[in-house]
C-alpha cells in the first residue's frame, strides 16, 4: 500500500478523504520500475461518479492485462482540495501509485459531456501540465481523449496531443505497442503523434487545420502532412462476447453513485430517435451471446460482493434474449439475495412481469420516457412509441401494482409548438385519469406523476446536427408554459412538474457544434472560475459569457443558426459509418413527421453495414439488394474498413451510462 | 452461528469513514465465500453489528463486529437461539459444519486490502456475551502529538503534572449543544509513552521496557505488531502517551480531545491535524477485552 500523497493535515481537512487514498478491492498495483508504459486515466469529475463509469473499468482492465503497462486512475480534485493544491502548490497524483502525473507516459480523458470541459483544464492545471499540447514539453505525459464528446473534438482540440475515436477494445493497444517501441528506440514525441496519426481510429488534431469564411462558417479543414489520413473512422468491436469485459471491476469503499455490477448487455441501439446521439454513434447494435453473460454475470458478482445487478444499454428490451437472461439471473442470484436492476426497458407485458419479480413494487416508480407532448412531435423525433402504447403501458403497470410514474420530456425540439408543450400537461392528467377508471378497491392509493423536461440540445452525428437552439428565456418560457398548463389540469395536485436549469443547456450547445475557435474561452473561464460545470452549485454562467467576449466570440453563433445541410461542420473528417446523406434524409423526414423504422424492421441503409457486423447482419435483416442502400458520403474520398477480430481488440471510452438516481426504468425507450 | 471478529484499520485506509467500512465488510464477506445469515423481508441484509465506530483519521489495531454465519453452533442451544435462528429462516442442525476460524481468518485475509487484517475470530453466545456495540465501555490509545514546539522530556513532565489535576474541563460542541465538561472522570488510566533501551530479538527490534508495557495493558501482540509510526514516537521521537478512555454511548472521550486539553494545559499549540491516535484494544466494563469474551473454534 501506497501512503497518501497528501498529509494527514489535508486530508482531515477535506470532506471525503477517501476519495483520495485508492486502495479499493480490485485496485490493481505494479512494480513501476519494471513496466514501460504509465498510464493515468481520468474521469474529470468527482470520484464517485467517476468511479461509477463503466467506461474506465473496460480501460482500466484493458491495460492492465498488458504486462508492460500499468493504469491507475485520477478524478477531479472536489473544489475544497482544488484551492489547498492551487494555494500550495502540490501536483495532482494518481491513486494507486500516489505518484504525481506528470511522471506518467499517457494521462487519458473519458469525456462524456460538454460540461466537464473546465475540469480537464483543472486536472492539467494542477498536474503542472500546460492546457495547449504546444506548451507541453518532450517529458510530459501524451494527452489523449475518448468517450462521446471526442465525436466532436474540435472545441477541446488545441489541449489534447491525440483523440481515439471508438471503442477502445479495437484499435488501442496498437496505440500503446506503438508508443512503447518508439519510447524504447528512443524517438521525440513528434515523431510518435505523426506515426500514431496514421493509426486506426487515432486524431492528431496538430497536424489538422482550419479556415473560415468570411461569415464565420468552415471552409475547409485538411491535414496538414500529406501522410495525415483526411478522415478518421470511428472503431467498432463487432464481437463483444469474445471482448475482454472486467471481470474483476474496482469496488470503492465509498457510495458512489452507481454502487452495484453494471453488465453491458449490447452496445448501440436500433430505434434510431432523431435526437439521440448514442443511437447514431454506436451503431450497428451489437449484442454479446446469452453465455458470455451469464459467465461474466456470476463471476463479477463473485468477485466484487455487489448485493445489486443492474444491466446495460441503451434499450434493453431489444436484447433479443432478455427472458433467458432474466430467468437466469433470478435463478441464480434472488435467492442469494443479490437485486436485479433493469433501467431502459420498453413497457409491455414481460418487462412488468419480470419488475414485478425483482423489485418491491410499494416503495418503486415506473419511468416512461415519451419525450414530447403530441404524437405529432414524437413522430418528428422518430420516437416510435404512439398515444396507445403509453397508455397501455402505464394501465398495465398501475393493474400491476404501480401507482408511481415518472415522465420524462424535451422541450426545444424542432419544430415544437406550443401546442406541444401543453400536449405534455395533457398527457399526464389522461394517464392520470386512466388511472382513476380502475376501481377503487383494486386501485393501490393515489396516483402520483412526475413530470420532468430538459432542455433539447442537439448533438453531432444526428439528424437534428443543424436544428437551431434557443436562449434562456426561451427555454425558461417553454418551462412555464408546461407548468401553467399543468397548473390549470384538473388532477394538478398529482402531477409535480421538475425542469432544468436553461443556462447549462445554452453552455452545453455552445460546445456540442463548437470549433477549434472556442478553446481559448475554455482557458479564461477556467482561469477566472469556471470548475464543476456540471454541478448546477458550481455552475456560474456569467464567467463563460465573460469569457466569450474576452475572447471575441458571438456565442450565439453555435446554438441559434439553423445550419445548412451543405455547410461543412466541424466534425465532418470523422467517419462514423452512418453517412451524412442518411442524416440529411431524416432530417427531411422529421421536418415532414414521417416516421422511420428500426433496424429490426427494415434497414434504412444508415451506412453503418460498412462495419460488417452487428444487427444489420442478423439473418432476418439482410435486404435483398444492398447495393442500392449504400450511401456515398460527403467526402469523395471513401476510406476503406479493415474488419478486425476481436480477439485481440479490447473498449471503453465508449460507454455511455446514465448517473444519477437510477429507478429501474420502464421507458418507452432511452432517454436522451 | 455468533462469531465475534476482530480486525485492525491502520494505514492510508484511516481515512474511511465507519459508514464506508461497514458496506466494505459486506462486500468483502460476499466475496470471501463464507456463508452468511441474512435478515428476511424484500431487502435481506446480512446479520452484522459493529462496535465503537473509529474516528476518521484514526488507526486501530483491536476493532470488532459480531456476525451470524450460516453455519451450524455445534454447542447451541437454549430456547432463545432456535427463536433467533427461526426469526432469520435458519435450522441449526440443517446448516453446513463450521470450518475452523484459522480457516475463516484465511478466507477473509485474502480479500483484505493491505491495512485491514483480521486478527481473530470467536464463537460468541447470545446473552452472556451480548452485542459487540453495547458492551464496549473503554477503549485503549496510543497518541502522538506533533508539532507541539517542547522536547519530549518537558512535554512528559506536564503530562505528568496534568494528569494529577482533579478536574479537566472541556467545552464539547455537538450538534444538539455546547457545555463545558469534565472529562477527567472519563480518563481511566494514562502516562506517557517513552520507551527505551532498544534490542534486537529474533523478532526483530524488541525492547525489555516495551514488553513490560504491552504485558501490563494485556495485549495479545508484540511490540512489532504496532505501525512503525507509533512505535518510533514511543521511542523518543515524539511525544506519545497511553490512555484507557470510556468508550460508548454513555460515556465517551476521544483521545484527541484529551490531547487538547493536555495543550492548553501546557500552554503548548494545538493542531488537530498533528494529532495521530492508534485505537490498542477495545474492553467491557470489567476490563475485558471484547474479543476474550468469545470461545475458540
Amino acid at each position: 500500500m501506497s501512503e497518501p500523497f497528501l498529509s494527514d493535515r489535508i486530508l482531515l481537512s477535506v470532506e471525503k478523504p477517501a476519495r483520495y487514498i485508492g486502495n479499493e478491492i480490485n485496485a490493481v498495483t505494479k512494480d513501476k520500475t519494471r513496466t514501460d508504459v504509465r498510464f493515468a486515466m481520468c474521469f474529470p469529475d468527482v470520484y464517485e461518479i467517476g468511479m461509477s463509469h463503466l467506461g474506465i473499468q473496460i480501460i482500466y482492465d484493458q491495460l492492465n492485462k498488458r504486462p508492460d503497462t500499468w493504469c491507475e486512475r485520477v478524478y477531479s480534485p472536489w473544489p475544497d482540495l482544488h484551492k489547498i493544491m492551487k494555494e500550495e502548490k502540490i501536483p495532482l497524483f494518481a491513486l494507486e501509485s500516489q505518484d504525481p502525473i506528470k511522471e506518467f507516459d499517457f494521462l487519458g480523458f473519458t469525456i462524456q459531456y460538454e460540461l466537464c470541459y473546465s475540469n480537464i483544464l483543472q486536472v492539467l492545471d494542477l498536474s503542472g501540465l500546460g492546457f495547449y499540447s504546444r506548451e507541453r514539453t518532450e517529458n510530459d505525459p501524451i494527452v489523449i481523449g475518448g468517450g462521446p464528446c471526442v465525436y466532436n473534438p474540435e472545441p477541446l482540440a488545441p489541449f489534447f496531443d491525440i483523440f481515439y475515436i471508438g471503442d477502445s477494445e479495437t484499435a488501442l493497444d496498437p496505440l500503446i505497442d506503438l508508443y512503447r517501441d518508439m519510447k524504447k528506440a528512443g524517438k521525440s514525441k513528434k515523431a510518435f503523434l505523426k506515426k500514431a496519426a496514421r493509426l486506426p481510429g487515432v486524431y492528431v488534431p496538430c497536424f489538422y487545420e482550419a479556415s473560415y469564411y468570411e461569415d464565420g462558417t468552415l471552409s475547409s479543414f485538411e491535414p496538414t502532412e500529406p501522410d495525415i489520413p483526411r478522415r478518421v473512422k470511428k472503431q467498432t468491436c463487432l464481437d463483444l462476447s469474445s471482448a475482454p469485459y472486467p471481470r474483476k471491476p474496482l469496488v470503492p469503499f465509498m457510495r458512489a453513485t452507481q454502487d452495484r455490477v453494471t453488465l453491458e448487455i449490447q452496445r448501440g441501439c436500433i430505434r434510431g430517435c432523431r435526437f439521440c446521439q448514442a443511437g447514431m454513434l454506436y451503431r450497428p447494435l451489437r449484442e454479446k451471446s446469452l453465455e458470455t453473460l451469464e459467465k461474466e454475470a456470476a463471476e463479477i458478482i463473485k468477485n466484487t460482493g455487489y448485493d445489486e445487478i443492474s444491466l446495460s444499454s441503451l434499450s434493453s428490451s431489444d436484447y433479443r434474449k432478455l427472458p433467458e437472461l432474466m430467468d437466469f439471473l433470478i435463478k441464480n442470484f434472488k435467492e442469494k439475495n443479490v437485486n436485479i436492476s433493469l433501467p431502459s426497458l420498453r413497457i409491455d407485458n414481460f418487462s412488468l412481469e419480470v419488475m414485478q419479480k425483482v423489485q418491491d413494487i410499494k416503495k418503486s416508480s415506473l419511468t416512461f420516457a415519451p419525450e414530447a407532448g403530441t404524437q405529432r412531435l414524437r413522430d418528428v423525433i422518430n420516437k416510435g412509441i404512439s398515444e396507445e402504447d403509453i397508455f397501455n403501458g402505464s394501465m398495465m403497470a398501475f393493474r400491476g401494482g404501480w401507482n408511481k410514474v415518472k415522465l420524462y420530456f424535451m422541450l426545444g425540439l424542432p419544430t415544437e409548438t406550443e401546442e406541444d408543450r401543453k400536449g405534455i400537461a395533457l398527457l399526464s392528467q389522461a394517464i392520470c385519469d386512466h388511472y382513476y377508471e380502475i376501481p377503487k378497491e383494486e386501485r393501490n392509493g393515489k396516483c402520483e406523476i412526475t413530470v420532468s423536461t430538459s432542455f433539447f440540445v442537439p448533438k453531432p452525428f444526428t439528424p437534428f446536427e443543424w436544428a437551431s437552439m434557443f436562449r434562456k428565456e426561451d427555454y425558461l418560457n417553454f418551462a412555464h408554459t408546461v407548468r401553467g398548463e399543468i397548473m390549470a389540469m384538473k388532477n394538478q395536485r398529482s402531477i409535480h412538474y421538475n425542469w432544468h436549469e436553461a443556462d447549462g443547456t445554452v453552455l452545453e450547445g455552445v460546445f456540442a457544434r463548437g470549433d477549434r475557435r472556442l478553446a481559448p474561452a475554455i482557458v479564461y473561464a477556467y482561469e477566472h472560475g469556471a470548475l464543476f460545470d456540471s454541478w448546477s452549485d458550481y455552475f456560474h454562467m456569467d464567467i463563460w459569457l465573460k469569457a466569450f467576449l474576452a475572447c471575441g466570440i458571438d456565442h450565439e453563433f453555435y446554438t441559434l443558426r439553423e445550419r445548412k445541410t451543405d455547410e461543412l461542420l466541424p466534425w465532418d473528417f470523422i467517419d462514423i459509418g452512418v453517412t451524412k446523406d442518411f442524416l440529411i434524409r431524416e432530417w427531411e423526414l422529421a421536418k415532414q413527421g414521417v416516421i422511420t423504422p428500426n433496424c429490426r424492421e427494415k434497414c434504412s441503409g444508415c451506412g453503418a453495414r460498412t462495419y460488417g457486423g452487428g444487427v444489420c447482419f442478423e439473418e432476418k435483416n439482410v435486404p435483398e439488394n444492398l447495393s442500392g442502400l449504400e450511401e456515398k458520403s460527403g467526402f469523395e474520398e471513401k476510406i476503406g474498413f479493415e474488419k478486425k477480430s476481436c480477439s485481440e481488440q479490447k473498449s471503453g471510452f465508449e460507454e455511455m451510462n446514465g448517473f444519477g438516481e437510477q429507478d429501474d426504468k420502464i421507458s418507452g425507450g432511452s432517454g436522451q | 452461528m455468533k462469531v465475534r471478529v476482530k480486525f485492525t484499520k491502520t494505514g492510508s485506509l484511516r481515512f474511511t469513514g465507519h459508514l464506508d467500512l461497514m458496506r466494505f465488510f459486506q462486500k468483502a464477506l460476499r466475496i470471501s465465500g463464507i456463508k452468511m445469515a441474512y435478515t428476511k423481508g424484500y431487502s435481506p441484509h446480512m446479520i452484522l453489528s459493529f462496535a465503537a465506530p473509529l474516528g476518521v483519521g484514526m488507526e486501530s489495531l483491536g476493532e470488532y463486529f459480531d456476525a451470524e454465519l450460516a453455519y451450524r453452533d455445534p454447542v447451541l442451544h437454549t430456547a432463545d437461539d432456535d427463536e433467533r435462528l427461526k426469526d432469520i429462516g435458519l435450522i441449526n442442525e440443517e446448516l453446513p459444519l463450521c470450518p475452523p476460524a484459522s480457516v475463516l481468518i484465511e478466507m477473509l485475509n485474502a480479500v483484505m486490502p493491505s491495512g485491514i487484517r483480521i486478527a481473530g475470530i470467536t464463537r460468541i453466545e447470545e446473552g452472556k456475551s451480548g452485542k459487540a456495540m453495547s458492551l464496549v465501555k473503554e477503549a485503549s490509545y496510543i497518541t502522538v502529538l506533533s508539532g507541539i514546539g517542547a522536547d519530549v522530556s518537558e512535554a512528559s513532565e506536564k503530562f505528568g503534572a496534568f494528569l494529577t489535576e482533579e478536574k479537566i474541563i472541556v467545552h464539547k460542541i455537538t450538534k444538539k449543544a455546547e457545555a463545558d465538561v469534565d472529562i477527567r472522570p472519563m480518563l481511566h488510566k494514562a502516562k506517557t509513552l517513552l520507551i527505551k533501551n532498544e534490542t534486537e530479538t529474533s523478532k526483530g527490534t524488541e525492547t525489555s521496557e516495551a514488553a513490560e508495557f504491552l504485558k501490563e495493558i494485556k495485549a495479545d501482540f508484540d511490540w512489532t505488531r504496532i505501525p512503525e509510526f507509533y512505535r518510533k514516537a514511543a521511542e523518543g521521537e515524539r511525544f506519545a502517551f497511553y490512555a484507557e478512555c470510556a468508550t460508548g454511548s454513555a460515556a465517551h472521550l476521544r483521545p484527541d480531545m484529551l490531547a487538547e486539553a493536555f495543550c492548553r494545559y501546557a500552554g503548548y499549540e494545538f493542531n488537530e491535524y498533528d494529532v495521530r491516535v492508534l485505537r490498542l484494544d477495545t474492553f467491557t466494563d470489567g476490563g475485558l477485552s471484547l474479543g476474550a469474551l468469545g470461545e475458540d473454534f
